[in-house]
């Protein structure tokens, strides 16, 4: 067993990510590579594996270094302006580099390792050292294994803190429940008596305004759709990375996974809404999302598209959907459930590791729990 | 046949070699150059021939304003103009990075109103209009070419009126047939380093190559591109009838770390290293002395506040659709190391030195003036100020330009405030600008009668010595209280009413001017006050003039005096202005009102959205008062002097209402008014109720 650093997916291949079953859609080689082709700015990619003596993966995670992410996307406002003030003032040396291990725009954070690695400890311990490693090289003052799910387990959450991680609630993720044989009795089975009745309610509405379509190909309408999907990233109260347009075309040219495009078009034919979706033979990914919000009926809209994907997965027979970490309210509407993520940290730089008390501390808000009470009363992250 | 272009602002960096690219292009048959009038003209066409070499035939000269309405061409000639071509490339602008608001609108976004008017007239006719990266303004991270309002704020009035300019193509009706090409920092050509001005990015350049102690972050980048990549992208983009918007930059790959461009330009004019870069939170200490001044390129104050816009880590621009639609014409923008070298050799070999003068404000920067304090009372179009005795009245007006006569009355910002509305009317319409009394250059002794009724009661007198029977009638503020009077006590003498931001419920008068009033009733009370309207903090907060416009950045200095000459430049004017403050009056505007509620006078009320002293449900409310009334237009981003401060909007409004009745009244030809830009008609008809 040996780690490896890699600098391009390409290098690694689809194939041999393949051999990692439970790496989800998320670090799937045409999501990573849409990634890697559309890094801008000082940040650098880097995939580190763990292999056998033959060349096989058994463990797997990219790595991201750079000062251009919102790295303080979860904390307070006050933490964000007082850092961009001080990188205003004193310049880009003074900006947090910050190693990010996990997909960089992950919705459900993993390590994906191979199902039948009898020493799962051992090669967790070889990638976390080979983190440590990529990081110091790349000048990182904080680790940060991005968003990891609830289901990872937990031992081995537990040798990540002991490897000098401090960990704290990350946004949740949703996923919704779509084994359901139509569409019809996912809304019957699945949704509340009030969800269903909205969920009728807005196909109603929609009902002559609003045509919705998925499409596979879908290059040729990124220019009209980017600045769909720039307008809800510009609108977002947690803006973590930046997306060109590059990544929407290399998502349109992934075959592993597939990918496509759900759009609702207006009865002139111009596109309000736009929904990028993955999916392979398990499960679905609502990637991203795109609304023109100069459309009165952006609520509306937003409705549709995540009504018409979830049908798209119930039309595939594909059991789970995720639908991301944000909106909650809604998509709790939508029949999804909040699952429980982690955020794991780690100060390179002296300075910042007395910091991280107080981070685990503020992020206790975004646990599934506190947010779902906060639903119950109305209020929504 | 070949394709006819219409090109402005050739005489400049980036139009240089756009006019280049376009002489080097087989297919285009014809280039005319819009150039200013006279002698400016001639030296900016003797320049291009000495940078160019001889000009073709196919190249000619279009003498002409581009901030004025059509350009300042006859209505025949700007239709024929509209006919002649296959698309304009708008180049001309004003690039100083300086915080001269109101000349970088001028150059920047007035010309845009005379583009539009020629694309409305033929729809196939296509724009290119040259930009800059830097609209995104102080936004930190991406920045792609889809955006444009992200939020940010601005550096400097460049980035700002850019913006604005972009902001008014895209929301024309015509932003289909509208390209958009952004470059990031502009220098000289890429093969020698020969530029046809030291403008564009010189400035920031000289100062990094002159600078031994600035502002700015060594680790940050500069995107740095050179004038004949921009220019040919440019002009085979149009040719291959490109639309949207275009980064032309070098994106972060090819942009350098502001220290190694430091180090480069240091370098290539004989020094061993560049200069100390301070971090931006330092710079109240480089205030004291300023940065280095690159040549006679700006003032070391400005080379300090170029060196804090541009030498820290803003935009990083994304160029997806620029390279997608250049790669397959052959065109990548060269790599800066290759050719950064010989451009700083070549301006230091000119000593940074500026250009003749004038020419970095270009020919674009010397529209027409708009405002009180910029008017030229010398122009032949504002015509020499007459008077006309009435009682005991000394009434001074001014009479211009000939066809359906208008009347005009003005409120406090004083009678030059409506400059750049009768700019825009003066073509089709005879226009009286009548001064209010105690506002302006009227004469009158202690004992005149300063009331409002009175004041309309003598400017009807003069329509009756100019023998004027009807007119349309126009007012603001102050002097839309007179034409409510002048209207209601005689409808037939008013052919139709204008009102802007005046209701005599509104608080009449405004709780500002009875504190004035107060301050006048005591000794000394009148020069007190208006000696604290010299002091220019107290002139620009809302005790002064602070609300009379929505945009502060717009109170110049040269405004501020523009409001205050005419009410406190000798001890006679202070006088009037006592007696006229005194006089004003609820119970007259108050009988009014009574009177409006039975006019039946075609009425358009006009409001500034931004009112800060009467919002505009006073509007609306006047609108419902008066039974003439057809609808309440607002000003989008304008205050009480909403006419001063967006006079081409306002002036659309105008045309558009007279146009409305004369096609009512069966004699459209009556008429023969210049189409409102587009833009104008689109954004207003969300706003009218």
């Amino acid at each position: 067993m040996r780690s490896r650093v890699y600098r391009e997916i390409d290098a690694i291949g689809a194939e041999r990510l393949a051999e990692l079953p439970d790496r989800g859609l998320d670090f799937s080689f045409g999501l990573l590579r849409a990634i890697e082709k559309a890094l801008w700015g000082e940040l650098e990619a880097n995939y580190l594996t763990v292999e056998d003596e033959a060349g096989h993966l058994l463990a797997f995670t990219p790595v991201y270094t750079g000062s251009n992410l919102n790295l303080n996307a979860l904390l307070p406002k006050a933490i964000q302006r007082g850092y961009n003030a001080l990188v205003n003032g004193l310049g880009v040396a003074v900006a947090t580099r910050v190693a990010v291990v996990g997909c960089l725009i992950s919705d459900r954070g993993w390590i994906p390792m191979r199902a039948d690695l009898q020493d799962r400890a051992g090669a967790l311990r070889l990638l976390l050292a080979e983190i440590d490693r990529v990081a110091k090289a790349g000048k990182a003052e904080l680790g940060m294994l991005k968003d990891i799910h609830g289901d990872f387990p937990a031992a081995e959450r537990a040798l990540m803190r002991q490897a000098g991680f401090a960990e704290g609630f990350s946004l949740p993720t949703i996923r919704v429940d779509t084994a359901f044989p139509s569409f019809e009795d996912y809304l019957e089975k699945h949704l509340s008596k009030n969800g269903r009745k909205h969920a009728r309610k807005q196909f109603r509405k929609a009902e002559g305004l609003y045509r919705l379509s998925a499409i596979t190909d879908f290059e040729p309408l990124i220019p009209l759709v980017y600045p769909l999907f720039r307008n809800v990233f510009l609108k977002a109260k947690y803006q973590f990375e930046e997306l060109p347009p590059r990544f929407f075309v290399e998502c349109a040219r992934s075959t592993e996974p597939r990918t496509e495009l759900v759009i609702c078009e207006t009865g002139e034919g111009k596109i309000v809404g736009s929904l990028l979706i993955f999916y392979d033979g398990h499960e679905q990914l609502n990637k991203r999302i795109g609304i023109d919000y100069e459309v009165a009926d952006s609520g509306l809209i937003y409705n549709l598209l995540n009504y018409t994907g979830i049908s798209r997965a119930i039309e595939r027979g594909l059991p789970t959907v995720w639908l991301g970490q944000s909106s909650y309210l809604p998509k709790t509407r939508l029949g999804g459930e909040l699952q429980d993520q982690y955020l794991l940290l780690k100060a390179y730089n002296p300075a910042l590791k007395p910091t991280l008390p107080l981070q685990r501390w503020w992020m206790q808000r975004y646990s599934a729990t506190s947010i779902a009470a906060g639903l119950e009363q109305g209020v929504s992250l | 046949m070949g394709h006819r272009v219409l090109l402005s602002g050739a005489a400049s960096l980036t139009g240089a070699e756009v006019l280049a690219a376009l002489l080097a292009a087989g297919e285009v048959s014809s280039i005319r150059l819009l150039v200013a009038a006279g002698a400016a003209g001639e030296e900016a066409l003797r320049r291009l021939t000495a940078y160019l070499g001889e000009l073709p035939e196919r190249v000619s000269a279009l003498p002409s304003e581009l901030g004025r309405p059509r350009f300042g061409l006859s209505v025949a000639a700007f239709a024929e103009l509209a006919r002649s071509i296959d698309f304009g490339i708008h180049c001309a602008e004003r690039t100083r990075p300086d915080q001269n608001l109101e000349r970088a609108r001028r150059a920047n976004v007035w010309p845009l109103e005379g583009w539009l008017e020629l694309l409305a007239r033929s729809s196939e006719l296509a724009l290119h209009h040259l930009s800059t990266a830097f609209v995104g303004g102080t936004r930190r991270g991406l920045f792609t070419e889809f955006d444009l309002d992200c939020g940010q704020g601005f550096h400097h009035a460049y980035e700002r009126s850019k913006f604005e300019a972009e902001r008014t193509l895209r929301e024309s009706a015509v932003s289909e047939r509208v390209t958009i090409y952004r470059p990031s920092h502009v220098l000289g050509r890429a093969t020698d380093g020969t530029a046809f001005e030291l403008g564009g990015a010189y400035p920031l350049l000289g100062t990094l190559a002159t600078g031994r102690l600035m502002v700015g972050d060594g680790r940050a980048r500069l995107d740095l591109v050179p004038a004949d990549f921009v220019g040919t992208a440019l002009v085979k983009l149009a040719l291959a009838e490109a639309r949207g918007t275009f980064h032309l930059v070098g994106g972060w790959e090819g942009s350098l770390p502001i220290r190694e461009v430091a180090d480069l330009a240091a370098k290539a004019t004989g020094r061993r290293r560049g200069g100390r870069l301070l971090p931006r939170a330092a710079s109240g200490l480089l205030a004291l002395s300023g940065a280095a001044s690159p040549g006679d390129l700006g003032s070391r104050h400005l080379a300090r506040h170029i060196a804090e816009a541009s030498l820290c880590q803003g935009l990083v621009c994304d160029a997806y659709r620029a390279e997608a639609a250049l790669a397959p014409l052959g065109l990548a923008c060269p790599a800066p190391r290759s050719w950064l070298p010989s451009a700083v050799a070549a301006a230091a070999e000119r000593r940074w030195s500026a250009p003749p003068a004038g020419e970095l404000e270009g020919a674009a920067a010397t529209p027409p003036p708009t405002t009180a304090a910029s008017a030229r009372p010398t122009d032949p179009i504002f015509g020499a100020k007459r008077f006309h005795r009435i009682g005991e009245v000394n009434l001074a007006f001014r009479d211009l330009g000939s066809g359906e006569p208008v009347v005009f009355f003005h409120g406090w910002a004083g009678a030059h405030s409506w400059d750049g509305v009768l700019e825009r009317v003066l073509p089709n319409r005879r226009v009286i600008v009548v001064e209010t009394l105690g506002l302006g250059d009227c004469e009158a002794p202690a004992s005149a009668d300063y009331s409002l009724s009175a004041q309309a009661a003598r400017a009807r007198g003069l329509l009756s010595a100019l023998e004027i029977p009807t007119a349309d009638i126009v007012g603001n503020d102050t002097g839309s209280a007179i034409a409510q009077i002048f209207a209601a006590r005689w409808p037939q003498a008013t052919k139709s009413l204008v009102l802007s931001d005046f209701h005599a419920e509104g608080g009449f008068p405004a709780s500002q001017v009875k504190r004035l009033r107060r301050l006048m009733r005591l000794p000394g009370g009148t020069r007190l006050v208006t000696g604290c309207l010299r002091f220019a903090p107290f002139a620009r907060s809302a005790q002064g003039f602070r609300h009379m416009v929505f945009d502060r950045s717009l109170l110049s200095p040269e405004q501020l005096e523009g409001y205050l000459a005419p009410l406190a430049a000798s001890r006679e004017r202070r006088q009037h202005l006592k007696r006229f403050a005194l006089a004003l009056n609820k119970a007259e505007v108050d009988a009014v009102a009574h009177l409006l509620t039975a006019l039946t006078v075609p009425t358009l009320i006009i409001w500034g959205a931004d009112n800060h002293y009467l919002s505009p449900s006073w509007g609306q409310k006047l609108c419902d008062d008066i039974p003439g009334a057809r609808r309440l237009a607002l000003v989008p981003f304008a205050g009480i002097s909403c006419h001063e401060e967006r006079p081409d909007r306002f002036a659309a409004l105008l045309l558009d209402f007279w146009a409305e009745l004369a096609l009512e009244a069966g004699v459209s030809s009556a008429v023969d008014s210049p189409q409102p830009g587009p833009t104008i008609t689109t954004k207003e008809a969300s706003w009218t109720s």
